[in-house]
């Protein structure tokens, strides 16, 4: 690279590492970034890390995310409420790719993007009944109003 | 592969990860109305791993509120008042929590026609028993009123004195603990325990000698994984509930010239044990003891000062040709930990004539009652003498199943 002699100290080189996504898209993510997901953490300790690291359940376009939210989270000097707008506007998506962000989550044990993601489609149940919610998640497989009942008795606190 | 675009049939088949983490971090109340989508999510609710680790996840250090019980002359059924000690925002913009109309009581939960009493709370569960009827008869019941659940629970076969729970959300799992008469002499009691995994009562350890009869064994205290007993004697008792140990407690010496210890107040709050002992009835000052974590005594908390409050209360009683005199005969009913925004508040709930005080303990200030608990002042004025910390039970949502 450059050979310049330059006086100033040359910054830090950045441990990157390489991720592969199932459709065999790379993307680069900086170590420290990347260290939010526990799963990465581990395959960085037993130095697995410094070849391209596949991950055959994330697709590119989801992977692409990940790595964005994983940079955004790992900046420094960012405020709580901002970040937190960020994250808003992060989830603010067809709840099809909030599932594939929780899947990913889930693979690569990122809690922060795990509670955020869970807890948008949470909120998405929270105010719904039964009926909607097997409409907006296509469940065909309804009880018989005899088991229904039954459900209804045992838990009457929660239908009041 | 899985698209990003419009919901297609059968999208919640294959992951069970995806449902599970999304469940686990609905409040109770919305899980318990999802069982009713399907077999599939009923399943995976109920499923008893899924149970241990929503209760694990959920477990407050905070108490969502407590039950204040009142004896009524000729009621088939004590009084039961449920006050919350949610923020009072917090409980109003209805985040899943019951208020307090809807808090079911245990006497509309259990079906006995002598009424139904609580003897005992622990982290959400009650212990409650048949009210009034002979001792023989009386049958004792465990009971989780957000699941609308109640068990019997077996009979002992012995004379009880008092049935405890000890029960640890974290863990998802609840012991009983009895302390029953031994026929060795009537200076004996016999401990016998059960717990959700294992069916009738067995007797733990050895008759032990009540040296001190005057342990109050029917509010016993779940802390640190034991339950405490402290009573008007010198001694008090710790039982381990897993190991099933019991063991002394250390306890502040009754001061000379008293014959017995006059407790304000024995109970856990906020994942610490609180003593107060109040000496002599026109008293406004006084100290709240904390249990050291490794049992190596009690130390002063908080030193509480409630001099200003029984004055503003004693001019307003006089307008009411009330005994001045009376405005120093309160007492101590709960302390309350909560977390309101960033801040922890731990303040103290009192009984005074005509209703209720509540006394910041941290800012050693009184606090309004209409802004931090107002569900308090809907409470019969003329009421408010006859609750005694022994007749106020804690209480908090709990995802158990018994």
């Amino acid at each position: 690279m450059s050979s310049s002699s330059s006086s100033s100290l040359p910054p830090c080189p950045k441990k990157m590492i390489t991720l592969k996504s199932s459709d065999g898209e790379t993307f680069q993510i900086e170590e420290t970034a990347a260290l939010q997901s526990k799963t990465l953490e581990n395959m960085i300790d037993e130095n697995c890390a410094s070849t391209p690291i596949p991950l055959r359940s994330i697709n590119g376009k989801i992977l692409a995310k990940v790595v964005e939210f994983c940079n955004k989270h790992a900046e420094v000097g960012v405020d709580a409420e901002s970040l937190h707008a960020w994250d808003a506007e992060f989830v603010n998506v067809e709840y099809t790719t909030l599932f594939d962000y929780i899947l990913a989550a889930n693979f690569l044990e990122i809690p922060t993007l795990l509670d955020l993601a869970s807890g948008v489609v949470g909120d998405m149940i929270k105010g719904k009944t039964p009926d909607e919610i097997r409409k907006m998640f296509n469940i065909n497989d309804a009880f018989s109003p005899e088991e229904e009942e039954e459900v209804r008795r045992a838990n009457q606190w929660a239908f009041e | 592969m899985r698209g990003s675009g419009a919901a297609e049939p059968g999208l919640w088949d294959g992951d069970d990860d995806v449902l599970v983490t999304i469940l686990a971090l609905l409040p109770l109340k919305a899980l318990l109305r999802c069982k009713l989508v399907c077999r599939r999510w009923r399943h995976l609710i109920s499923d008893p791993v899924f149970v241990s680790d929503y209760s694990r996840r959920h477990a407050r250090l905070h108490s969502s509120g407590f039950y204040l019980q009142r004896f009524l002359f000729c009621e088939p059924n004590p009084s039961l008042k449920f006050v919350s000690c949610d923020p009072p925002e917090e409980s109003l913009s209805g985040s899943g929590r019951p208020c307090a109309d809807s808090e079911p009581s245990p006497a509309n939960l259990i079906e006995d026609e002598n009424g139904v009493r609580i003897w005992h709370s622990c982290n959400g569960l009650l212990l409650c028993s048949s009210f009034r009827c002979p001792d023989d008869d009386r049958v004792y019941y465990i009971c989780t009123p957000p699941t609308r659940q109640f068990l019997p629970l077996p009979n002992p076969g012995c004379r009880i004195e008092a049935i405890n729970i000890a029960f640890d959300p974290g863990q998802a799992l609840y012991r009983l603990v009895c302390v029953a008469a031994s026929e060795l002499s009537t200076q004996h009691r016999q401990i016998l325990v059960c717990s959700s995994h294992s069916g009738p009562w067995r007797k733990s350890g050895k008759p032990f000698l009540v040296s001190d009869e005057l342990l109050l064994f029917e509010r016993g205290v779940f802390w640190n994984g034991r339950l405490h007993w402290v009573g008007r004697g010198r001694s008090a008792l710790r039982f381990h509930v897993k190991d099933e140990v019991l063991m002394e407690m250390p306890m502040p010496p009754i001061p000379e010239g008293w014959s017995e210890r006059k407790l304000g107040y024995f109970g856990e709050s906020g994942g610490h044990l609180y003593l107060v002992e109040i000496y002599g009835s026109v008293t406004t000052a006084f100290d709240v003891m904390e249990m050291a974590r490794d049992y190596s005594g009690w130390f002063v908390k908080y030193h509480v000062n409630l001099e200003a409050v029984a004055r503003d209360l004693a001019r307003s009683l006089l307008q009411r040709n009330v005994h001045a005199v009376d405005a120093y005969k309160f007492s101590v009913l709960h302390v309350v930990h909560r977390q309101v925004g960033e801040e922890e508040e731990c303040f103290m709930v009192l009984r005074i004539p005509r209703g209720f005080a509540l006394y910041d303990l941290k800012k050693n200030t009184a606090m309004d009652i209409g802004d931090s608990m107002p569900q308090l002042m809907s409470i019969g004025q003329e009421h408010g003498l006859v609750y005694t910390w022994e007749r106020v039970f804690q209480y908090m949502d709990t995802f158990c199943y018994l």
